[in-house]
């Protein structure tokens, strides 16, 4: 579970923005970060689907939980990512792994 | 591991679903009067919701050996439909991952819904495989329980995760652009190998998590 303390610490900062989830089953979800817990389990709000052509039962769906286990990417917003804090981090992280 | 949705057939004397004590499972929430809706399929009810430490159950109020039980651990996700484009009651909307084994033997009997050969379970009487069933919708006849049990869902769904040493996709970290495109996995890293000191920045956002956050 070492690796993931990185990634919530960094989830836990972008709560309030817009991110966009992908799941391994290639559903993709937008919507505002809620919250992330140690599993990386993530809650959204105003969620929206991105292809809605795909998944159209799910529409628009007020708050979404996520299994962690599930995601394949969380598509962040370009305002939110210092890339050299983030990239330095996790060669410190890999190291220690 | 994650079994996707199966039909039960048995119940336990007080009207609710067997507990499986080898994992303390318990009943955190019950549910009555909630129809269930299993992908296109037409809306069974009246039926109640035990939602479990480890497990949510339907059960119909009307036929006892009818009910359907879903794993947390195939629960990708949950969520609150008040999209009546989508579904015209509002209602918990869920996918299920129903698990790898996609080979199955099918048989259909065509009296009903793609039911699969009946598995013996456990303990208790035969289950049918509702695998296939990737979508979920529970629509509670009072709407205004959708908060709490939204929240309900979110607070097991979190104390099941994955078993540890099961989960894929551990691999290796790609450190840039170049690295990712060149699809090296495991190779040369050594324009990596800079001195550590530069790289090392006390930043406080990637301090270790506090261990009380629950994430809820």
């Amino acid at each position: 579970m070492f690796r993931f303390r990185l990634f919530f610490s960094y989830f836990k900062e972008l709560v309030g923005k817009v991110v966009t989830v992908e799941l391994k089953n290639d559903l993709a979800i937008t919507g505002i970060l809620h919250s992330v817990d140690q599993y990386l389990n993530i809650k959204l709000e105003d969620t929206r689907v991105v292809d809605e052509a795909k998944y159209p039962h799910m529409l628009s769906v007020k708050n979404c939980f996520i299994r962690g286990s599930v995601v394949r990417y969380v598509q962040l917003p370009p305002d939110g990512v210092d890339v050299d804090i983030l990239h330095d981090a996790t060669r410190r992280e890999a190291r220690g792994a | 591991m994650a079994r996707g949705l199966v039909s039960v057939n048995e119940r336990s004397e007080d009207g609710g679903p067997f507990l499986e004590t080898v994992n303390e499972e318990r009943i955190a929430h019950v549910q009555p009067s909630v129809g269930i809706v299993l992908g296109e399929s037409p809306a069974e009810q009246p039926g109640t919701l035990y939602v479990t430490t480890r497990r949510l159950v339907w059960l119909s109020d009307e036929d006892v050996h009818k009910g359907y039980v879903v794993d947390f651990l195939s629960l990708t996700m949950h969520a609150i439909s008040r999209d009546e484009d989508a579904y015209p009651q509002p209602c918990i909307y869920s996918q299920i991952d129903g698990g790898e084994d996609e080979d199955e033997e099918y048989e259909e009997d065509g009296t009903d819904d793609g039911a699969e050969e009946p598995l013996e379970s456990e303990n208790h009487g035969s289950v049918g495989d509702f695998s296939h069933v990737t979508e979920m919708r529970l629509v509670p006849r009072d709407a205004s329980s959708l908060d709490h049990l939204f929240q309900v869902l979110c607070d097991c769904a979190a104390l099941n995760p994955d078993p540890e040493g099961e989960q894929e996709g551990e691999g290796d970290w790609f450190f840039n652009e170049d690295e990712v495109m060149s699809n090296v996995i495991g190779g040369d890293r050594a324009n990596n190998h800079v001195d550590l000191a530069e790289l090392l920045m006390q930043d406080p956002r990637f301090e270790d998590a506090d261990e009380e956050e629950s994430g809820t």
